[in-house]
């Protein structure tokens, strides 16, 4: 397998291999940087790159507090998310303590039994160190947990989405916000409790924006900030099928500002922001989609697409 | 720059923003590295920081937001000169352009407002350089040898030299200009030698090289008012203001793409008002601290001399230009130090009781006074320059000139030509020439 990315590399965490000089240069387009025999991208920060390989896992960049913190309990915390408002979240099992290592009870992306789970939330990644945190309502077994800059969604093993965050932001709930169902308490998103193809199988949030995709390779998208440009045409508070030539996506990537899809077809397309070379082009901005064709072997495909702060990350693999 | 408190709050941004932060400053001190990546970097913290601006309500905006919007902003600007060329160039044209405009500031605060502002430009510059020199040093040799071309096919015969005196004594030189030989002449012009090997000028900040001359004008941007044409009485004569950088290369150096453009000719400007760093290359001969002689009876301007003012320091003027140029036959207001610090320069001068043989122009058309000029072009009725019949039609109409004494010589690289007041002196350039005038009285 390989992993090939382009964009925001300001602390080398594209840089798996030494590169010689001081100064970290952006990817402007996508490259190879890492190869072996399994590649599962476990988690990107502002500064660093977290991979799991079959040698174990391995970084790029410079570490945060929350990439030491994987790296010192060897394991990537699928169930916690960070807003960019400092806030984490966190869902776990009721009797464990946070600061204990999770890998061996919770596997990386195994549901987690509703009734043994317990769904926190922190002011900062410190205080969720020190567990001062506040329970939240119960969602059900969460499958997961994913943040954007002010707003958690949360998916649970039944397809149902959940959010709750910054009032300020109601578009980014992809829910009306009322007295029984207020901004800052998980509530279900009702437009895809019933959705054709569904239910919902993943989701993925960034900057503004959510997306979720459906069991049928339907992908749903909503959210934006007034005052900011809006990253795809239509996109409003309440979550719309993307039609994107009729594709099928089976893989999607919400960035900062910049969004990633891969259909299944194999085919990639972004949107968005493109000055720290997120897009894999070299272009300030895309403000509609855009394929990107990376330079693969016939042997080849891409398997996973992936966003992090300002720039993407792609996994090819061998076509079998 | 960034104080260590501001370390302290930013450190809550986290470490690898710290260490971004750092590093960026440390390089823009070291002036090292590529500008053009630690502007892109500074460019992403301010719009990371932006980011939070939006993710927190704003009174919860933590501080090392802020803090760090505001260390990355500040370290942007202090880059941005460094960037972009041309926003240097554009600075120091417009400050140039006021001053050449409207003259210094009246005050003295204002006037070293100026120079403090200069001074930032020309570290800023250096620091550019520097980076640029250690970057692509390819772009540097540019300037090929780093020295001026050589004389000029002509040299005029000098036919009745000005004595020359190698470094007399401050009472030397009084006893020279209050006790003339002849009193009915007055004081005469005398080459001193021997009196500027000292000047850093000629010795460790050497004029001769245009690569000094450039650096001490901010990267050859300061703007210098340029004389264009053979002489300020010819036709079609004008002047310009223009970086001394595009001097330098176009009419000094006469560089590809010059052929075709008239004689330039940076004349008698303060340049050392403008840029006091070259100032401190030369030093005022102690000569222009003598008690003068006042005007001889003889010369017909003497009456409208007398009535000068008397100066409290010598004027300094700069006369740079290549070879060729030239300052048709007038007199100068004052006693006149004539530096020659690169080049030499041939120079003809009439005592001022030859005046009535010269034909001074007088008040012209327009109320111009040009009293101080003759009507005579001395290249013409020498034969050095024009046709025959020019020649001959000049001596027709000007038919006293063939009467007139003169002295002339040619003066060196290293010497100074005393021109006593009244005398009148015709001036003409043999090489690439850098002269400076002392004036007084």
């Amino acid at each position: 397998m390989e992993l090939w990315a382009s964009g925001f590399n300001a602390w080398g965490q594209l840089d798996f291999e030494e590169v010689p000089g001081i100064g970290h240069r952006d990817l402007k387009e996508f490259k190879c940087i890492l190869t072996d025999k399994r590649i599962e991208i476990v988690r990107t920060t502002l500064s660093a790159t977290l991979v799991k390989t079959s040698a174990g896992l391995r970084t790029a960049g410079c570490f945060d507090d929350l990439i030491e913190h994987c790296i010192s309990k060897q394991d990537n915390l699928s169930n916690l998310a960070i807003a960019g408002n400092d806030i984490v979240v966190c869902q776990s099992c009721s009797e464990q303590d946070p600061g204990r290592p999770a890998s061996e009870n919770t596997p990386a992306a195994d549901p987690i039994n509703a009734n043994e789970s317990v769904l926190k939330q922190y002011k900062s990644f410190d205080s969720y160190l020190n567990d001062h945190g506040e329970k939240l309502r119960q969602c059900g077994g969460s499958l997961q947990v994913v943040a954007n800059q002010c707003t958690f969604t949360l998916l649970t093993s039944d397809g149902q989405v959940w959010t709750w965050g910054d009032g300020r932001y109601e578009a980014c709930l992809g829910r009306e916000i009322s007295d029984e169902r207020p901004a800052a308490t998980p509530c279900t998103v009702e437009d895809l409790s019933d959705v054709p193809n569904g239910p919902i199988r993943k989701i993925s949030s960034g900057g503004y924006v959510t997306a979720a995709l459906t069991n049928g390779n339907d992908l749903y998208v909503w959210g934006g900030r007034p005052g900011q440009s809006k990253l795809l045409e239509d996109l409003t508070g309440a979550p719309m099928p993307l039609d994107l030539e009729g594709e099928d996506v089976l893989d999607v990537a919400v960035g900062v500002n910049h969004m990633l899809i891969l259909t299944t077809e194999r085919k990639l397309f972004v949107v968005g922001e493109g000055s720290n070379g997120q897009l894999g082009l070299d272009e300030k901005e895309v403000p509609t989609w855009k394929q990107v064709i990376l330079p693969l072997k016939d042997s080849q495909r891409i398997a996973s697409v992936h966003a992090g702060y300002k720039n993407s990350l792609v996994i090819v693999e061998e076509i079998t | 720059m960034i104080f260590p408190t501001t370390f302290v709050t930013v450190n809550k941004c986290g470490k690898p923003i710290l260490k971004l932060l750092l590093q960026l400053a440390s390089q823009i001190h070291d002036q090292t590295r590529d500008f053009d990546l630690i502007i892109t970097r500074l460019d992403d913290l301010i719009a990371l920081a932006t980011e939070k601006f939006y993710a927190f309500p704003f009174k919860d905006v933590p501080p090392c937001w802020r803090i760090l919007f505001r260390e990355a902003s500040m370290l942007r600007v202090s880059l941005g000169p460094l960037q972009r060329e041309e926003i240097l160039d554009e600075i120091v044209k417009t400050i140039d352009m006021a001053l050449i405009m409207t003259g210094p500031p009246p005050s003295e605060t204002g006037q070293a407002e100026v120079e403090t502002l200069f001074n930032l430009l020309q570290d800023i510059n250096d620091a550019r350089s520097e980076f640029e020199h250690e970057e692509r040093p390819i772009k540097r040799q540019k300037l090929g040898e780093d020295t001026f071309p050589g004389t000029t096919s002509f040299i005029p015969p000098v036919s009745r030299p000005v004595p020359r005196m190698a470094a007399p004594t401050f009472d030397q030189f009084e006893k020279h200009m209050q006790h003339p030989k002849d009193t009915n002449l007055g004081p005469e012009p005398l080459i001193i030698t021997d009196t500027l090997n000292h000047w850093p000028a000629r010795n460790e900040r050497p004029w001769n090289k245009p690569s000094y001359l450039m650096s001490k004008t901010i990267g050859g941007r300061r703007l210098v008012p340029v004389e264009l044409g053979r002489s300020y009485v010819d036709e079609g004569w004008g002047q310009k203001i223009i970086p001394f950088r595009a001097f330098i290369r176009q009419y000094v150096l006469r560089e590809r793409d010059s052929t075709g453009l008239a004689t330039g000719y940076l004349a008698q400007h303060d340049l050392f008002g403008q840029v006091p760093s070259l100032r401190q290359d030369i030093a005022v001969p102690d000569y222009c601290y003598t008690n003068p002689p006042p005007p001889h009876p003889s010369s017909p301007l003497a009456e409208k001399h007398s009535k000068h003012l008397q100066l409290d320091e010598p004027l300094l003027n700069a006369w740079f230009g290549p070879a060729g140029t030239i300052s048709p036959l007038h007199v100068d207001p004052y006693h006149n130090i004539l530096a020659q610090v690169v080049g030499k320069k041939y120079v003809r001068l009439y005592a001022p009781r030859e005046s009535e043989k010269l034909y001074a122009r007088g008040i012209e058309d327009g109320g111009v006074d040009m009293e101080n000029t003759s009507a005579l072009d001395i290249g013409v009725l020498a034969r050095w320059d024009g046709s025959d019949a020019e020649r001959l039609e000049a001596h027709e109409m000007f038919p006293l000139f063939k009467d007139a004494q003169y002295m002339d010589c040619i003066l060196n690289e290293g010497e100074c030509l005393y021109i006593p007041l009244g005398w009148w002196h015709y001036v003409r350039s043999l090489s690439v020439s850098f002269s400076t005038s002392f004036w007084w009285n």
